[in-house]
Protein backbone atom coordinates (compact mmCIF):
# COMPACT_ATOMS: atom_id res chain seq x y z
CA UNK A 1 0.00 0.00 0.00
CA UNK A 2 2.34 2.52 0.61
CA UNK A 3 3.82 2.24 -2.48
CA UNK A 4 0.81 3.49 -4.29
CA UNK A 5 0.78 6.26 -1.65
CA UNK A 6 4.10 7.52 -3.21
CA UNK A 7 3.23 7.83 -6.29
CA UNK A 8 0.09 10.00 -6.82
CA UNK A 9 0.11 9.65 -10.73
CA UNK A 10 -0.92 6.16 -10.05
CA UNK A 11 -4.58 5.99 -10.08
CA UNK A 12 -5.31 4.47 -6.55
CA UNK A 13 -9.05 2.53 -6.91
CA UNK A 14 -10.06 4.44 -9.84
CA UNK A 15 -13.19 2.64 -9.21
CA UNK A 16 -14.75 4.62 -6.35
CA UNK A 17 -15.79 8.19 -6.73
CA UNK A 18 -14.44 8.13 -2.79
CA UNK A 19 -11.63 6.62 -1.24
CA UNK A 20 -10.18 7.47 2.29
CA UNK A 21 -7.79 4.94 3.79
CA UNK A 22 -6.11 5.55 7.59
CA UNK A 23 -7.78 9.20 7.83
CA UNK A 24 -6.79 10.93 11.18
CA UNK A 25 -7.37 14.34 12.26
CA UNK A 26 -6.98 16.12 15.15
CA UNK A 27 -7.59 19.87 16.74
CA UNK A 28 -4.82 19.98 19.15
CA UNK A 29 -4.65 17.01 21.20
CA UNK A 30 -8.34 15.96 20.50
CA UNK A 31 -8.92 13.36 17.90
CA UNK A 32 -11.95 14.83 15.30
CA UNK A 33 -11.15 12.02 13.42
CA UNK A 34 -9.74 8.41 13.67
CA UNK A 35 -8.50 6.08 11.52
CA UNK A 36 -11.05 6.46 8.98
CA UNK A 37 -11.25 4.16 6.26
CA UNK A 38 -14.41 4.70 3.89
CA UNK A 39 -14.97 3.76 0.25
CA UNK A 40 -17.79 5.68 -1.71
CA UNK A 41 -19.00 4.05 -5.46
CA UNK A 42 -20.10 6.71 -7.89
CA UNK A 43 -23.81 6.74 -8.47
CA UNK A 44 -24.90 6.79 -4.94
CA UNK A 45 -26.67 9.49 -2.75
CA UNK A 46 -24.99 8.58 0.33
CA UNK A 47 -25.79 10.23 4.00
CA UNK A 48 -23.39 10.59 6.69
CA UNK A 49 -24.77 10.76 10.34
CA UNK A 50 -23.90 11.01 13.89
CA UNK A 51 -23.94 13.07 17.06
CA UNK A 52 -22.81 16.32 17.57
CA UNK A 53 -19.03 16.49 17.51
CA UNK A 54 -18.88 13.41 15.69
CA UNK A 55 -16.74 15.19 13.24
CA UNK A 56 -19.10 15.16 10.17
CA UNK A 57 -18.21 18.73 9.03
CA UNK A 58 -14.36 17.69 9.54
CA UNK A 59 -14.90 14.72 7.34
CA UNK A 60 -15.85 16.44 3.90
CA UNK A 61 -13.69 19.21 4.90
CA UNK A 62 -10.51 16.72 5.19
CA UNK A 63 -12.00 15.38 1.99
CA UNK A 64 -11.20 18.75 0.62
CA UNK A 65 -7.78 19.56 1.91
CA UNK A 66 -9.35 22.08 4.63
CA UNK A 67 -8.22 20.88 7.31
CA UNK A 68 -4.96 19.27 8.05
CA UNK A 69 -4.73 15.53 7.94
CA UNK A 70 -2.40 13.92 10.97
CA UNK A 71 -1.91 10.89 8.44
CA UNK A 72 -3.93 8.89 6.44
CA UNK A 73 -5.03 9.70 2.58
CA UNK A 74 -7.76 10.63 0.73
CA UNK A 75 -8.17 9.50 -3.20
CA UNK A 76 -11.19 10.85 -5.55
CA UNK A 77 -11.88 8.63 -8.56
CA UNK A 78 -8.67 7.64 -8.51
CA UNK A 79 -6.23 10.47 -7.69
CA UNK A 80 -5.69 13.23 -5.05
CA UNK A 81 -8.44 16.50 -4.59
CA UNK A 82 -5.98 18.83 -6.14
CA UNK A 83 -5.93 17.05 -9.55
CA UNK A 84 -9.76 16.78 -9.03
CA UNK A 85 -10.63 19.98 -8.26
CA UNK A 86 -12.94 20.85 -10.58
CA UNK A 87 -15.07 17.48 -10.62
CA UNK A 88 -16.03 18.34 -7.27
CA UNK A 89 -18.82 20.88 -5.41
CA UNK A 90 -18.70 21.39 -2.21
CA UNK A 91 -21.82 23.33 0.07
CA UNK A 92 -20.56 24.47 2.99
CA UNK A 93 -22.81 24.99 6.19
CA UNK A 94 -25.59 27.65 5.80
CA UNK A 95 -23.78 29.78 8.52
CA UNK A 96 -20.34 29.41 7.64
CA UNK A 97 -20.51 32.92 5.81
CA UNK A 98 -22.12 36.51 6.45
CA UNK A 99 -25.50 36.79 4.74
CA UNK A 100 -25.28 40.60 5.10
CA UNK A 101 -21.93 40.60 2.43
CA UNK A 102 -23.01 42.91 -0.57
CA UNK A 103 -23.77 40.61 -2.83
CA UNK A 104 -26.75 39.36 -5.49
CA UNK A 105 -27.93 35.51 -5.34
CA UNK A 106 -26.40 34.90 -9.45
CA UNK A 107 -23.14 37.03 -7.78
CA UNK A 108 -22.72 34.01 -5.00
CA UNK A 109 -23.62 31.01 -7.64
CA UNK A 110 -21.34 32.72 -10.33
CA UNK A 111 -18.15 32.27 -7.68
CA UNK A 112 -18.48 28.83 -7.98
CA UNK A 113 -16.87 29.39 -11.29
CA UNK A 114 -13.88 31.53 -9.53
CA UNK A 115 -11.86 27.91 -9.81
CA UNK A 116 -12.42 27.30 -13.61
CA UNK A 117 -12.00 31.13 -14.57
CA UNK A 118 -8.32 31.07 -12.65
CA UNK A 119 -6.99 33.70 -11.01
CA UNK A 120 -7.09 36.39 -13.81
CA UNK A 121 -10.02 35.83 -15.65
CA UNK A 122 -13.51 37.91 -15.23
CA UNK A 123 -16.69 36.30 -15.07
CA UNK A 124 -18.80 37.56 -18.40
CA UNK A 125 -21.39 36.82 -20.29
CA UNK A 126 -21.26 33.45 -20.24
CA UNK A 127 -20.62 32.96 -16.82
CA UNK A 128 -23.78 34.54 -15.90
CA UNK A 129 -25.81 32.66 -18.04
CA UNK A 130 -24.38 29.49 -16.55
CA UNK A 131 -25.02 30.79 -13.02
CA UNK A 132 -28.46 31.66 -14.16
CA UNK A 133 -29.24 27.54 -15.35
CA UNK A 134 -28.03 26.63 -12.20
CA UNK A 135 -30.59 28.64 -10.23
CA UNK A 136 -32.99 27.59 -12.61
CA UNK A 137 -32.21 23.86 -11.83
CA UNK A 138 -32.58 24.73 -8.02
CA UNK A 139 -36.21 26.87 -9.03
CA UNK A 140 -34.41 30.55 -7.79
CA UNK A 141 -34.35 32.25 -11.18
CA UNK A 142 -36.82 34.66 -10.55
CA UNK A 143 -34.31 35.97 -7.49
CA UNK A 144 -31.34 36.09 -9.79
CA UNK A 145 -30.59 40.02 -8.93
CA UNK A 146 -32.13 39.75 -5.31
CA UNK A 147 -29.64 40.86 -2.28
CA UNK A 148 -28.86 37.63 -0.86
CA UNK A 149 -29.60 39.06 2.72
CA UNK A 150 -33.31 39.47 1.84
CA UNK A 151 -33.45 35.82 1.29
CA UNK A 152 -35.33 33.72 3.32
CA UNK A 153 -33.16 30.77 4.95
CA UNK A 154 -34.76 28.29 2.32
CA UNK A 155 -33.43 30.29 -0.76
CA UNK A 156 -29.91 31.38 0.70
CA UNK A 157 -29.70 27.28 0.74
CA UNK A 158 -30.69 26.88 -2.94
CA UNK A 159 -28.43 29.19 -3.93
CA UNK A 160 -26.06 27.45 -2.16
CA UNK A 161 -26.67 24.16 -3.96
CA UNK A 162 -27.31 26.21 -7.20
CA UNK A 163 -23.03 27.41 -6.27
CA UNK A 164 -21.84 24.01 -6.51
CA UNK A 165 -24.35 23.17 -9.53
CA UNK A 166 -23.05 25.51 -11.58
CA UNK A 167 -19.46 23.72 -11.67
CA UNK A 168 -21.27 20.83 -13.22
CA UNK A 169 -19.69 18.56 -10.36
CA UNK A 170 -19.03 14.81 -10.71
CA UNK A 171 -18.98 14.67 -6.65
CA UNK A 172 -20.93 16.74 -4.50
CA UNK A 173 -20.21 17.33 -1.03
CA UNK A 174 -23.29 18.82 1.31
CA UNK A 175 -22.97 19.85 4.87
CA UNK A 176 -26.33 19.70 6.43
CA UNK A 177 -28.02 21.11 3.57
CA UNK A 178 -31.40 20.68 5.48
CA UNK A 179 -30.57 22.08 8.74
CA UNK A 180 -32.67 25.53 9.45
CA UNK A 181 -34.82 24.91 5.91
CA UNK A 182 -38.83 24.43 6.31
CA UNK A 183 -40.46 21.35 4.92
CA UNK A 184 -41.35 22.41 1.13
CA UNK A 185 -37.38 23.50 0.54
CA UNK A 186 -36.00 19.87 2.11
CA UNK A 187 -39.04 18.54 -0.15
CA UNK A 188 -36.66 20.45 -3.31
CA UNK A 189 -33.33 19.71 -2.38
CA UNK A 190 -34.38 16.51 -1.86
CA UNK A 191 -35.91 16.06 -5.03
CA UNK A 192 -32.72 18.17 -6.86
CA UNK A 193 -29.89 15.68 -5.25
CA UNK A 194 -32.08 12.57 -6.10
CA UNK A 195 -31.97 14.37 -9.84
CA UNK A 196 -28.36 14.48 -9.90
CA UNK A 197 -28.00 10.84 -8.98
CA UNK A 198 -30.10 9.55 -12.15
CA UNK A 199 -27.96 11.81 -14.23
CA UNK A 200 -24.89 9.45 -12.38
CA UNK A 201 -23.16 12.35 -10.00
CA UNK A 202 -22.10 10.97 -6.65
CA UNK A 203 -23.47 13.25 -3.67
CA UNK A 204 -22.31 12.76 -0.02
CA UNK A 205 -25.13 14.84 2.68
CA UNK A 206 -24.02 15.34 6.19
CA UNK A 207 -27.68 15.03 7.73
CA UNK A 208 -29.10 15.36 11.33
CA UNK A 209 -32.22 14.30 10.74
CA UNK A 210 -32.86 10.17 11.54
CA UNK A 211 -36.45 10.36 10.91
CA UNK A 212 -36.05 10.61 6.94
CA UNK A 213 -32.26 9.11 6.26
CA UNK A 214 -34.05 5.64 5.07
CA UNK A 215 -36.49 7.52 2.54
CA UNK A 216 -33.67 9.80 1.74
CA UNK A 217 -30.36 7.80 1.22
CA UNK A 218 -29.40 4.72 -0.48
CA UNK A 219 -25.94 4.62 1.15
CA UNK A 220 -25.84 5.51 4.11
CA UNK A 221 -22.33 6.06 6.78
CA UNK A 222 -22.97 5.89 10.68
CA UNK A 223 -20.01 8.20 11.92
CA UNK A 224 -18.66 8.99 15.62
CA UNK A 225 -14.64 9.86 15.71
CA UNK A 226 -14.30 6.47 13.74
CA UNK A 227 -16.87 5.07 10.91
CA UNK A 228 -19.09 2.46 12.62
CA UNK A 229 -20.80 1.22 9.51
CA UNK A 230 -21.23 2.09 5.95
CA UNK A 231 -22.77 0.40 3.11
CA UNK A 232 -25.65 -0.03 1.40
CA UNK A 233 -28.63 1.48 3.21
CA UNK A 234 -30.69 -1.90 3.15
CA UNK A 235 -27.39 -3.62 4.79
CA UNK A 236 -26.60 -0.97 7.67
CA UNK A 237 -29.73 0.75 8.82
CA UNK A 238 -30.08 -1.28 12.06
CA UNK A 239 -30.95 -0.74 15.86
CA UNK A 240 -27.39 -1.95 16.76
CA UNK A 241 -25.75 0.42 14.33
CA UNK A 242 -27.74 3.57 15.50
CA UNK A 243 -27.09 2.34 19.51
CA UNK A 244 -22.92 1.95 18.57
CA UNK A 245 -23.18 5.32 16.89
CA UNK A 246 -24.91 7.56 19.03
CA UNK A 247 -24.98 5.55 22.45
CA UNK A 248 -27.84 6.85 24.89
CA UNK A 249 -29.15 9.01 22.84
CA UNK A 250 -30.94 6.80 20.75
CA UNK A 251 -33.36 5.49 23.61
CA UNK A 252 -35.43 9.13 22.45
CA UNK A 253 -35.62 8.30 18.93
CA UNK A 254 -37.61 4.98 19.73
CA UNK A 255 -39.72 6.91 21.55
CA UNK A 256 -40.67 8.91 18.85
CA UNK A 257 -41.88 5.84 16.56
CA UNK A 258 -38.80 5.51 14.89
CA UNK A 259 -38.26 1.68 14.89
CA UNK A 260 -35.60 0.76 13.12
CA UNK A 261 -34.86 -3.07 12.32
CA UNK A 262 -32.73 -5.16 14.83
CA UNK A 263 -30.89 -7.33 12.10
CA UNK A 264 -29.70 -6.21 8.96
CA UNK A 265 -31.78 -7.68 6.02
CA UNK A 266 -35.45 -7.79 7.36
CA UNK A 267 -37.28 -5.67 5.21
CA UNK B 1 7.07 76.38 -7.91
CA UNK B 2 5.34 73.41 -9.83
CA UNK B 3 1.28 73.29 -8.71
CA UNK B 4 1.60 70.45 -6.50
CA UNK B 5 4.14 72.02 -4.36
CA UNK B 6 1.29 74.35 -3.56
CA UNK B 7 0.91 74.08 0.31
CA UNK B 8 -3.37 74.16 -0.51
CA UNK B 9 -3.17 71.71 -3.05
CA UNK B 10 -0.29 69.53 -1.49
CA UNK B 11 -2.39 68.85 1.57
CA UNK B 12 -5.91 67.90 -0.23
CA UNK B 13 -4.46 66.15 -3.00
CA UNK B 14 -2.26 63.60 -0.20
CA UNK B 15 -5.09 63.72 2.02
CA UNK B 16 -7.71 62.45 -0.50
CA UNK B 17 -4.99 59.88 -2.03
CA UNK B 18 -4.19 58.54 1.64
CA UNK B 19 -8.04 58.41 2.15
CA UNK B 20 -8.78 56.46 -1.42
CA UNK B 21 -5.66 53.71 -0.70
CA UNK B 22 -7.23 53.23 3.05
CA UNK B 23 -10.93 52.97 1.79
CA UNK B 24 -10.13 50.80 -1.44
CA UNK B 25 -8.30 48.26 1.09
CA UNK B 26 -10.31 48.56 3.91
CA UNK B 27 -13.62 47.67 2.21
CA UNK B 28 -11.98 44.01 2.49
CA UNK B 29 -10.95 44.29 6.22
CA UNK B 30 -14.57 45.61 7.14
CA UNK B 31 -16.20 42.91 5.20
CA UNK B 32 -14.11 40.01 6.52
CA UNK B 33 -14.67 41.79 9.98
CA UNK B 34 -11.07 42.39 10.33
CA UNK B 35 -11.47 46.53 11.32
CA UNK B 36 -9.42 46.04 14.40
CA UNK B 37 -6.71 44.48 12.01
CA UNK B 38 -5.94 48.29 10.61
CA UNK B 39 -5.13 49.32 13.77
CA UNK B 40 -2.71 46.70 15.06
CA UNK B 41 -1.03 47.49 11.54
CA UNK B 42 -0.78 51.19 11.91
CA UNK B 43 0.53 51.12 15.08
CA UNK B 44 2.95 48.01 14.54
CA UNK B 45 4.74 49.73 11.63
CA UNK B 46 6.52 51.96 14.26
CA UNK B 47 8.63 49.29 15.34
CA UNK B 48 9.33 48.78 11.15
CA UNK B 49 10.01 52.90 10.83
CA UNK B 50 12.67 52.97 13.62
CA UNK B 51 14.49 50.02 12.54
CA UNK B 52 14.42 51.57 8.50
CA UNK B 53 15.53 55.04 10.32
CA UNK B 54 18.33 53.33 12.30
CA UNK B 55 19.57 50.96 9.68
CA UNK B 56 19.43 53.97 6.95
CA UNK B 57 19.28 57.04 8.43
CA UNK B 58 15.91 58.05 6.10
CA UNK B 59 12.17 57.31 7.29
CA UNK B 60 10.66 57.92 3.33
CA UNK B 61 11.81 55.76 0.32
CA UNK B 62 10.76 52.92 -0.79
CA UNK B 63 13.31 50.71 0.43
CA UNK B 64 12.36 52.21 4.26
CA UNK B 65 8.05 51.82 3.24
CA UNK B 66 8.94 48.33 2.23
CA UNK B 67 10.93 47.38 5.34
CA UNK B 68 8.49 49.22 7.88
CA UNK B 69 5.66 47.55 5.77
CA UNK B 70 7.30 44.55 6.76
CA UNK B 71 6.85 44.91 10.77
CA UNK B 72 2.88 45.51 9.70
CA UNK B 73 3.02 41.80 8.21
CA UNK B 74 5.12 40.41 11.67
CA UNK B 75 2.27 41.89 13.44
CA UNK B 76 -0.24 39.91 11.56
CA UNK B 77 2.15 36.54 11.72
CA UNK B 78 2.15 37.07 15.64
CA UNK B 79 -1.59 37.78 15.53
CA UNK B 80 -2.52 34.53 13.57
CA UNK B 81 0.01 32.55 15.46
CA UNK B 82 -1.20 33.43 18.89
CA UNK B 83 -4.98 32.81 17.93
CA UNK B 84 -4.18 29.67 16.27
CA UNK B 85 -2.38 28.31 19.13
CA UNK B 86 -6.06 28.56 20.98
CA UNK B 87 -4.40 29.38 24.02
CA UNK B 88 -5.35 33.05 23.51
CA UNK B 89 -8.71 34.56 22.24
CA UNK B 90 -8.20 36.72 18.58
CA UNK B 91 -8.82 40.20 20.08
CA UNK B 92 -6.85 39.43 22.94
CA UNK B 93 -3.87 38.33 20.62
CA UNK B 94 -4.68 41.54 18.77
CA UNK B 95 -4.31 43.54 21.98
CA UNK B 96 -1.17 42.00 23.21
CA UNK B 97 0.99 42.51 20.23
CA UNK B 98 0.66 46.10 18.79
CA UNK B 99 1.45 47.59 21.72
CA UNK B 100 4.21 45.77 22.50
CA UNK B 101 5.64 46.57 18.68
CA UNK B 102 4.14 50.00 18.92
CA UNK B 103 5.88 50.90 21.97
CA UNK B 104 9.07 49.64 21.01
CA UNK B 105 9.26 51.89 18.65
CA UNK B 106 8.70 54.66 20.54
CA UNK B 107 11.20 53.38 23.20
CA UNK B 108 14.13 53.45 19.60
CA UNK B 109 12.99 57.09 18.83
CA UNK B 110 13.19 58.28 22.51
CA UNK B 111 16.96 56.83 22.62
CA UNK B 112 17.96 56.98 19.22
CA UNK B 113 16.44 59.21 17.19
CA UNK B 114 15.73 62.40 19.56
CA UNK B 115 16.70 65.22 16.91
CA UNK B 116 14.48 63.88 14.10
CA UNK B 117 11.18 65.05 13.57
CA UNK B 118 10.23 61.51 14.13
CA UNK B 119 8.34 62.25 17.36
CA UNK B 120 5.14 60.59 19.46
CA UNK B 121 2.91 63.86 18.57
CA UNK B 122 4.10 63.01 14.78
CA UNK B 123 3.37 58.79 15.10
CA UNK B 124 -0.12 59.50 16.04
CA UNK B 125 -1.95 62.37 14.34
CA UNK B 126 0.90 63.12 11.31
CA UNK B 127 1.47 66.32 10.11
CA UNK B 128 -0.12 66.83 7.19
CA UNK B 129 -0.36 70.59 7.49
CA UNK B 130 3.67 70.06 6.59
CA UNK B 131 3.53 67.86 3.77
CA UNK B 132 4.91 70.84 0.98
CA UNK B 133 7.74 71.65 2.68
CA UNK B 134 9.53 68.11 2.05
CA UNK B 135 9.47 67.61 -1.61
CA UNK B 136 11.57 65.28 -3.99
CA UNK B 137 12.22 66.29 -8.14
CA UNK B 138 10.39 63.77 -10.72
CA UNK B 139 10.83 64.58 -14.12
CA UNK B 140 11.29 67.93 -13.84
CA UNK B 141 8.01 68.03 -11.34
CA UNK B 142 8.33 69.39 -7.60
CA UNK B 143 6.48 66.91 -5.72
CA UNK B 144 6.03 66.61 -1.93
CA UNK B 145 7.07 63.29 -0.87
CA UNK B 146 4.13 62.41 1.29
CA UNK B 147 2.27 63.03 -1.86
CA UNK B 148 4.32 61.36 -4.31
CA UNK B 149 4.17 57.96 -1.76
CA UNK B 150 1.08 57.56 -1.81
CA UNK B 151 0.27 58.32 -5.07
CA UNK B 152 2.58 55.31 -5.87
CA UNK B 153 0.45 53.23 -3.16
CA UNK B 154 -2.70 53.91 -4.13
CA UNK B 155 -1.62 52.78 -7.31
CA UNK B 156 0.06 49.35 -6.60
CA UNK B 157 -3.19 48.84 -4.48
CA UNK B 158 -5.66 49.63 -7.45
CA UNK B 159 -4.05 47.35 -9.53
CA UNK B 160 -3.66 44.61 -6.79
CA UNK B 161 -7.42 44.81 -6.70
CA UNK B 162 -8.15 44.88 -9.81
CA UNK B 163 -5.74 41.83 -10.58
CA UNK B 164 -7.15 39.87 -7.61
CA UNK B 165 -10.69 40.57 -7.17
CA UNK B 166 -11.98 37.86 -7.82
CA UNK B 167 -9.84 35.80 -5.20
CA UNK B 168 -9.98 38.67 -2.95
CA UNK B 169 -13.85 38.88 -2.86
CA UNK B 170 -14.08 35.10 -2.47
CA UNK B 171 -11.35 35.20 0.17
CA UNK B 172 -13.20 37.77 2.45
CA UNK B 173 -16.74 36.05 1.26
CA UNK B 174 -16.45 32.15 2.09
CA UNK B 175 -12.28 31.24 2.00
CA UNK B 176 -13.58 27.49 2.84
CA UNK B 177 -14.74 27.70 -0.91
CA UNK B 178 -11.77 29.87 -1.99
CA UNK B 179 -9.48 27.11 -0.37
CA UNK B 180 -11.39 24.14 -2.23
CA UNK B 181 -11.00 26.00 -5.40
CA UNK B 182 -7.82 26.72 -5.28
CA UNK B 183 -7.58 30.09 -4.60
CA UNK B 184 -5.26 30.24 -1.68
CA UNK B 185 -7.19 32.79 0.06
CA UNK B 186 -4.19 32.67 3.05
CA UNK B 187 -2.03 34.10 0.55
CA UNK B 188 -4.15 36.76 -0.44
CA UNK B 189 -5.15 37.35 3.14
CA UNK B 190 -1.14 38.04 3.39
CA UNK B 191 -0.86 39.64 0.24
CA UNK B 192 -3.31 42.23 0.88
CA UNK B 193 -2.11 43.25 4.40
CA UNK B 194 1.56 43.51 3.61
CA UNK B 195 -0.31 46.15 0.93
CA UNK B 196 -2.06 47.95 3.65
CA UNK B 197 1.40 48.26 6.01
CA UNK B 198 2.64 49.78 3.07
CA UNK B 199 -0.10 52.15 2.55
CA UNK B 200 -0.32 52.28 6.28
CA UNK B 201 3.55 53.56 6.09
CA UNK B 202 3.27 55.68 3.15
CA UNK B 203 0.40 57.48 4.45
CA UNK B 204 2.23 57.94 7.86
CA UNK B 205 3.97 61.41 7.18
CA UNK B 206 0.98 62.42 6.72
CA UNK B 207 -1.87 61.26 8.45
CA UNK B 208 -0.14 58.88 11.25
CA UNK B 209 -1.69 55.94 12.50
CA UNK B 210 -4.75 56.78 14.39
CA UNK B 211 -6.40 59.27 11.33
CA UNK B 212 -5.29 56.31 8.89
CA UNK B 213 -6.99 53.43 10.61
CA UNK B 214 -10.44 56.34 10.23
CA UNK B 215 -9.49 56.12 6.57
CA UNK B 216 -9.83 52.45 7.22
CA UNK B 217 -11.94 51.74 8.64
CA UNK B 218 -15.13 54.34 8.79
CA UNK B 219 -15.84 55.21 4.77
CA UNK B 220 -16.21 51.36 4.14
CA UNK B 221 -18.21 51.22 7.14
CA UNK B 222 -20.94 53.63 6.08
CA UNK B 223 -20.50 52.22 2.70
CA UNK B 224 -21.35 48.60 3.76
CA UNK B 225 -25.00 50.40 5.32
CA UNK B 226 -25.43 52.06 2.12
CA UNK B 227 -24.18 49.47 -0.75
CA UNK B 228 -25.77 46.27 -2.20
CA UNK B 229 -22.82 45.28 -4.28
CA UNK B 230 -19.04 44.80 -3.15
CA UNK B 231 -18.11 47.10 -6.45
CA UNK B 232 -20.50 50.19 -5.90
CA UNK B 233 -19.48 49.67 -1.87
CA UNK B 234 -15.88 50.26 -2.39
CA UNK B 235 -16.37 53.34 -4.61
CA UNK B 236 -18.58 54.79 -2.28
CA UNK B 237 -15.79 54.26 0.20
CA UNK B 238 -13.68 55.79 -1.93
CA UNK B 239 -15.65 58.48 -2.64
CA UNK B 240 -16.35 59.18 0.94
CA UNK B 241 -12.77 59.37 2.09
CA UNK B 242 -12.12 61.79 -1.29
CA UNK B 243 -15.01 64.30 0.08
CA UNK B 244 -13.55 64.05 3.46
CA UNK B 245 -10.14 65.66 3.00
CA UNK B 246 -11.83 69.20 1.44
CA UNK B 247 -14.65 68.73 4.09
CA UNK B 248 -11.92 68.28 7.13
CA UNK B 249 -9.43 71.08 5.47
CA UNK B 250 -12.04 73.66 5.19
CA UNK B 251 -13.00 72.98 9.29
CA UNK B 252 -9.75 72.72 9.92
CA UNK B 253 -8.84 76.37 8.34
CA UNK B 254 -12.40 77.88 10.33
CA UNK B 255 -11.34 76.09 13.35
CA UNK B 256 -7.79 76.64 13.54
CA UNK B 257 -7.29 72.84 14.14
CA UNK B 258 -5.09 70.21 13.26
CA UNK B 259 -5.90 69.50 9.57
CA UNK B 260 -5.28 65.67 9.88
CA UNK B 261 -7.44 65.30 12.64
CA UNK B 262 -10.17 67.27 11.02
CA UNK B 263 -9.72 65.04 7.62
CA UNK B 264 -10.64 61.67 9.76
CA UNK B 265 -13.21 63.78 11.70
CA UNK B 266 -14.97 64.83 8.81
CA UNK B 267 -15.49 61.08 7.39
CA UNK B 268 -18.08 60.92 11.16
CA UNK B 269 -21.13 63.01 9.02
CA UNK B 270 -21.11 60.55 6.11
CA UNK B 271 -21.28 57.78 8.63
CA UNK B 272 -24.02 59.07 10.79
CA UNK B 273 -25.45 59.91 7.85
CA UNK B 274 -25.79 55.87 6.45
CA UNK B 275 -26.47 54.81 9.63
CA UNK B 276 -29.57 57.05 10.16
CA UNK B 277 -30.70 56.60 6.81
CA UNK B 278 -30.52 52.69 6.72
CA UNK B 279 -32.57 52.90 9.98
CA UNK B 280 -35.19 55.22 8.38
CA UNK B 281 -35.02 52.88 5.70
CA UNK B 282 -35.51 49.83 7.71
CA UNK B 283 -38.46 51.09 9.80
CA UNK B 284 -39.88 52.30 6.55
CA UNK B 285 -39.84 48.78 5.34
CA UNK B 286 -41.33 47.74 8.65
CA UNK B 287 -44.17 49.83 8.52
CA UNK B 288 -45.18 48.91 5.27
CA UNK B 289 -45.12 45.30 5.99
CA UNK B 290 -47.20 45.69 9.46
CA UNK B 291 -51.01 45.25 8.78
CA UNK B 292 -53.12 48.40 9.04
CA UNK B 293 -55.33 47.16 11.84
CA UNK B 294 -51.56 46.33 14.60
CA UNK B 295 -49.94 49.72 13.30
CA UNK B 296 -53.21 51.35 14.72
CA UNK B 297 -53.27 49.66 17.62
CA UNK B 298 -49.52 50.19 18.29
CA UNK B 299 -49.70 53.86 17.44
CA UNK B 300 -52.76 54.61 19.75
Amino acid sequence: MSDLRADIHTPHEPELALHIEDLTVSYGDRPALWDIDLNIPPGVLAGVVGPNGAGKSTLLKAILGLVPRSAGHVRLFGHPYKSQRKRVGYVPQRSSVDWDFPTTAVDVVTMGLYGQLGWWRWPGRRERDRALRALEEVGMEALADRQISELSGGQQQRVFIARALVQKPDLLLLDEPMAGVDATTERSIIDILSRLRSEGRTIVVVHHDLQTVQRYFDWLVFLNVRVIAAGEMAAVYSARNLRRTYGGQIALLDENGAAAPDAPGER
Amino acid sequence: MSGLANPTIAILLTGMLVGMAGALLGSFLVLRGNSMLADAISHSILFGIALAWLATGETSGAVQIAGAALSGVLAVFLIETLARSRRLRDDAAIGLVFPALFSIGVVLINVFARDVHLDEHTVLLGEIGFVWLDTVTVAGLVVPRALLASATLLLVDALFVLAFYNALKLATFDPGLARALGLAPGLVFYAHLSLLSGTAVAAFDAVGVVLFVTFVVVPPAAAYLLCRRLSSLIAVAMLIAVASAPLGYGAALWLDVSVGGAMALATAPFLVGAFSWRRWRERRRYRAAQPPAVSASSSA
